[in-house]
């Protein structure tokens, strides 16, 4: 007999109680489920600021901000841009990695686009205003199926890791793993294909759901629960965000 | 409280007027156009010059619809926002294919994003 019924209530417990902000490694992160870092107008989000350091992902413009619900995913709070004109943009990077140095973004999406719409969809990015300077995680449309795919910049123009093994339609979990040499994107926790590239990362913005150039383009449409930025993290943190993430999305 | 989605399409001359019209009409939903647009023919490229701008606004009061329709009628004081065009709907919930089909009835369509 492995466990006890009380031995399994308990580990579910603990397991309820896991917050990503119990990982030293974490530098920041939105959280739809934290609500007191969400400003709200009716339903639509003013403000959304990270839970450590309350860098405020803003929108001025009524039509161009997101709405937020409390059923918006798996019967849980999520922040929902239309995929026309809504973004939230952080004027800096604050803490996250730049130049060549690692990080890891997680993000739980109900990516809702059919692959028709084959339209580059941007869920983060940070760094520099183009594709050579930031680092970027977004929806992409290869060979007819929606993928995630990351842009690492290097200074001169970017490498674009991307999963192909998982298709990006519906609730996923997506985690880009970004390295001093080698980037990747996970799915659900299927490993993507390793690529080479020396990140050189600047500091201008940070930009939910649309490109961070001058005229904002590529806007996400979906739903997003949770957006972290972590130094890398061990196989077992990486377990644990991964647990986590997957329950609240109700992914198998 | 009835809430209507309301797309606005306005001409790249008037977007700056336009926006500060409707912030002074409605200064609780304000407009900005960051969706520039083009003809749909010849085949655009990321770098066409707009000739006009799209914006989607979701969850509109009815009475600040109402608002934005009488203005664009000549109704008010203002006549900034005459030629605006308003495509309304109760429920868009897909609001970028509802964007590609209102822009197409005007010969329109959004400028590529860049590559």
């Amino acid at each position: 007999m492995i466990g006890s019924p009380l031995g399994l209530a308990a580990f579910a417990a603990a397991r309820a109680a896991f917050s990503p902000l119990s990982l030293t490694a974490l530098i920041d992160q939105w959280d739809a489920e934290r609500t007191a870092e969400i400003s709200l107008s009716g339903s639509a989000v003013t403000a959304w600021r990270t839970s450590k350091n309350g860098y405020s992902a803003d929108q001025a413009a009524t039509n161009n901000r997101p709405s937020w619900s409390a059923t918006a995913i798996n019967g849980r709070p999520g922040v929902t841009p239309d995929g026309v004109d809504d973004f939230l943009n952080y004027e800096g990077v604050g803490l996250f990695p730049t130049g060549g140095n690692p990080c890891e973004i997680w993000a739980l999406v109900d990516q809702v686009l059919p692959a028709s719409d084959t339209t580059a969809r941007i869920l983060l990015n940070y760094g520099g205003t183009g594709t050579s300077t930031r680092r970027n995680l977004q929806r992409v449309v290869t060979t007819g199926v929606n993928r995630a795919q990351a842009i690492i910049g290097n200074g001169s123009t970017s490498g674009s890791p991307t999963n192909a093994n998982v298709d990006l339609s519906g609730r996923n979990v997506i985690r880009c793993l970004v390295g001093a040499s080698t980037s990747r994107v996970d799915v659900n926790g299927n490993a993507g294909a390793n690529v080479t590239v020396t990140p050189a990362t600047g500091t201008t913005r940070t930009r939910l759901f649309a490109a961070n150039g001058g005229t904002p383009a590529n806007f996400f449409q979906g739903v997003v629960n949770y957006i972290g930025v972590f130094n890398p993290l061990t196989d077992p943190e990486a377990a644990q965000m991964l647990a986590f993430l997957k329950a609240r999305g109700g992914i198998p | 409280m009835t809430t209507l989605t309301v797309a606005l399409l306005v001409t790249d001359a008037k977007k700056s007027a336009v926006e500060s019209a409707i912030a002074a009409l409605t200064p609780d939903y304000t407009i900005g156009f960051i969706r520039p647009c083009c003809a749909l023919t010849p085949e655009p490229t990321w770098q066409t010059p707009p000739t006009h701008w799209y914006a989607n606004a979701a969850a509109v009061d009815a009475e600040i619809a109402a608002a934005w329709q009488d203005a664009v009628a000549g109704a008010g004081p203002n006549d900034a926002l005459n030629g605006l065009i308003l495509f309304t709907a109760q429920n868009a919930t897909n609001a970028s294919g509802w964007a590609a089909t209102n822009l197409e009835s005007q010969g329109l369509r959004f400028v590529p994003d860049e590559p």
